[in-house]
């Protein structure tokens, strides 16, 4: 008798015309929305049952041939493959890292130093990702990149962070990494402030430990603004383009062909090969891809705050 | 029904609705990446309504009311080519202003992708015929003029140019300029070496190399002897393996009757061609580890290396230390042609004046600014360009060829790219794999069986497969 919905029932029938102006209020933007994401989206999916080499009608029906022909098509395996293996890394170092960096900065480091180290980790998020990109390009070069020099003072050899496969890959990891974290640690930051210290004033006074506080009171409370963070992380990072086009866009020992990704594969199928409706149903497994996992960290994640 | 619920009922039905009617709608608007232009081009002013036909006497052409011409280009290096010719050509057509519009080549021919079909793009738009064939079976780009079909059958251009620009048994385009290799060296490191005369056979081109390239005291490569294209976006680092792989007399693809194809890079001389690679990246002579193309060269890390004239002007511009240090020198038996000609749009407000234009580049001073400026080499092959060479002699290796040289132009099949771009896909892989496949002629003659089964089922996907 208390829960919400009897609650909504107990409404009486005259406030439906407050909830009639916020329909009416949220009709633009909804329709906005439905236009510019619903609609293509639609499209896209409609696209994938074509046969549609973008410069001519659609008029060639092949229904589910797109889907089946990528399951066996190297380029997309291989892109579901690095795409897969870098989403997980960035993800998974992003968020820890701005996890520590966020603890750090909320209790131990405040005030203007606390203020000026926030505003320099997130500065790499300001930069655009092209000119970034460059930069870190000459970073990763193997004969004069600083990364190599600097490894070379500690005794590691010379890495080919732009030649070797796996290396390659790696490099992208480490910018987009670079580029991710100041962002995430942000937002953890706002949600770690958020929680009262009454928490954690009463674990001290119960003995526990500053890791103890962190991992049983902190952590738990944040949930929602983690689980938020690595979502975004994860969407974003299933989206990668960007920094792979653009190492790739030069003959200069870029990684080019050895860091394909799926928007990469995407791209390069409808706009360079023409096969449109290839490249739609590559996109719809793209997006099959991150909603499942989406799902899975709400229901891994909201479980744990609750 | 509770309220919640029939909020998500009813958002639910609006979305499918929309979907419905969305995708339901007519049109073949598409989204079109952003392309990075350098300028953007304006919509042409002052159309004088049905354009004259081609035949009308030259003079009215453009007509008397303004107009400004559109010209569409992939080479940003020949926008002041196209600007120069758009200063002399208004000296006798004060009526016609001109904008030029040009980015990147893969940019460009996205922006093409899009524009030509809903009939944006320039009134002169400069791309391959290979690549426009697929927006000349929709009826996008306008057929040439009479006169124009007559001047590029009739001998100005060397019969693999002509080739380049047939498609489905017309003509299409008229070639502006072309691009074909040649091999650049470097005169100093070739003395310092001892070596007395520059390379005329594929032989002479390793064994050279291998003299050339120097290392550091640990063992780094410093200068490679031959710099190959092995990575980069894009066709390119298979085109550079088709050019080598011309000089044993094989192919990408060989048409094996009259419009049907088969792949020829896996016989024995594409094996050989594959294991020079690698056994030049384990013998240390090239390495995937160091800068390699024009930039390599211009910066001295780099002794030979294969690549169009364009470079010569830039050398000029980058690295004015190297001018009078380094030579051209043709391929020994052939190399490819590819010619990048002028088509109208068939949806152009300004047809008869940008014919008019396009008859004004091929006219030999327009044609002999274009390599002066851009390095790019004229299309026609009846110019007198005897002052030019004497005054650059660097360009003699893209003008002087051994007895029996042949230039290999384009497939004419729509998707000869994909073909291109995934062989260069696997190339580039195994390349950086060249430690495993060193000295392994049955993996390298497997893996080059693979990529031709898979260049064959492109082609049988498009009808033009030819076992």
């Amino acid at each position: 008798m208390n829960s919400p919905l009897a609650a909504v029932r107990r409404v009486p029938r005259r406030t439906w015309i407050r909830y009639r102006f916020v329909f009416l209020v949220l009709a633009p933007v909804m329709a906005l929305f439905i236009y510019l994401r619903i609609v293509p989206a639609g499209q896209a999916l409609l696209m994938s049952l074509f046969d549609w080499g973008l410069i001519k009608p659609a008029d060639h029906f092949v229904g589910l041939d797109n889907y089946v022909n990528l399951l066996s098509d190297d380029n997309f395996r291989l892109a579901f493959m690095n795409t897969t293996f870098f989403a997980v890394a960035t993800t998974v170092i992003s968020v820890v890292l701005a996890l520590a960096l966020a603890a750090l900065l909320a209790r131990f480091v405040t005030g203007r130093i606390g203020g000026a180290l926030e505003l320099l980790y997130f500065a790499p998020v300001l930069v655009s990702m092209v000119p970034v990109t460059l930069g870190w390009r000459e970073i990763f070069n193997y004969q004069h990149g600083i990364l190599n020099s600097a490894l070379g003072l500690v005794g590691i050899s010379r890495q080919a962070w732009l030649s070797d496969p796996t290396m390659a890959l790696v490099g992208v990891v480490i910018l987009s990494v670079w580029k991710q974290v100041g962002y995430n640690m942000i937002i953890l930051i706002v949600g770690m402030r958020a929680i009262p210290h009454v928490f954690h004033e009463a674990a001290a006074v119960d003995g526990a430990s500053a890791w103890q506080q962190f991992r049983w009171i902190t952590m738990p409370l944040l949930a929602p603004v983690t689980l938020f963070v690595v979502v975004i992380t994860t969407i974003s990072a299933y989206n990668v383009f960007t920094q792979v086009y653009v190492l790739a866009s030069d003959v200069q020992g870029a990684p080019g062909q050895l860091v394909r990704v799926l928007v990469y594969d995407i791209f390069e199928n409808g706009f360079r090969f023409f096969k449109m409706g290839y490249a739609s149903a590559e996109a719809m497994y793209l997006f099959a891809v991150i909603l499942v996992l989406t799902v899975i960290q709400f229901r891994f994640l909201r479980g744990s705050a609750e | 029904m509770t309220r919640p619920r029939a909020w998500i009922k009813t958002l639910a039905l609006v979305s499918t609705l929309a979907i419905v009617v969305g995708a339901c709608s007519s049109g073949t608007a598409t989204q079109a990446p952003t392309a990075a232009a350098s300028t953007t081009p304006s919509a042409a002013a002052g159309s004088t309504g049905p354009a004259p036909s081609a035949s009308a006497a030259a003079v009215n052409a453009c007509g008397d009311a303004p107009v400004t011409l559109n010209v569409w280009g992939g080479y940003p290096e020949v926008d002041a080519v196209y600007k120069l010719a758009g200063e002399n050509f208004k000296k006798t057509h004060p009526n016609v202003d001109f904008t030029v519009f040009s980015t990147d080549l893969r940019g460009f021919e996205q922006k093409l992708s899009t524009a030509l079909p809903s009939k944006t793009a320039g009134d002169v738009v400069v791309r391959t015929t290979n690549f426009l064939s697929r927006f000349i079976d929709q009826g996008l780009l306008a057929p040439l003029p009479d006169d124009l079909k007559t001047f590029v059958t009739g001998g100005a251009y060397d019969p693999a140019i002509v080739a380049d620009n047939t498609y489905a048994n017309k003509n299409w385009g008229v070639p502006l300029f072309i691009g074909t290799a040649g091999i650049y060296y470097n005169t100093d490191m070739f003395t310092k070496a001892g070596i007395t005369a520059p390379p005329t056979t594929m032989d002479e081109i390793i064994a050279d190399a291998k003299k050339l390239a120097v290392v550091d005291a640990s063992g780094s490569l410093v200068t490679s002897g031959l710099s190959l294209r092995l990575s980069g976006q894009g066709s390119g680092v298979a085109e550079k393996f088709w050019i080598l792989l011309l000089q044993s007399g094989r192919t990408l693809i060989k048409e094996t009757s009259p419009g049907k194809w088969q792949a020829d890079f896996n016989g024995p001389e594409g094996v050989k061609l594959f294991q020079m690679y690698v056994d030049l990246l384990k013998a240390n002579i090239d390495s995937l580890n160091i800068d390699s193309d024009a930039k390599a060269f211009e910066t001295k890390a780099t002794a030979m290396f294969l690549r169009e004239a364009w470079v010569i002007p830039e050398i000029a511009t980058k690295a004015p230390a190297l001018v009078g240090h380094y030579q051209t020198i043709s391929p020994p038996v052939g190399s490819l042609v590819t010619s990048e000609s002028m088509f109208v749009p068939a949806a152009s407000p300004n047809a008869a004046c940008a014919w008019e234009f396009v008859r004004f580049l091929k006219e030999q001073e327009q044609q002999i600014s274009m390599v002066t400026i851009s390095g790019w080499l004229p299309a026609r092959k009846d110019l007198d360009l005897t002052a030019f060479l004497a005054a650059n002699p660097t360009y003699a290796g893209f003008f002087t060829h051994p007895a029996g040289f042949k230039l290999t132009y384009t497939p004419p099949i729509a998707e000869f790219d994909e073909i291109e771009t995934k062989l260069a896909t696997h190339l580039v892989a195994a390349y950086a794999d060249f430690a495993n496949l060193a000295g392994q002629p049955d993996k390298i003659q497997t893996l080059l069986n693979t990529w031709a089964d898979e260049t064959n089922s492109i082609l049988k996907t498009n009808g033009h497969f030819g076992g």
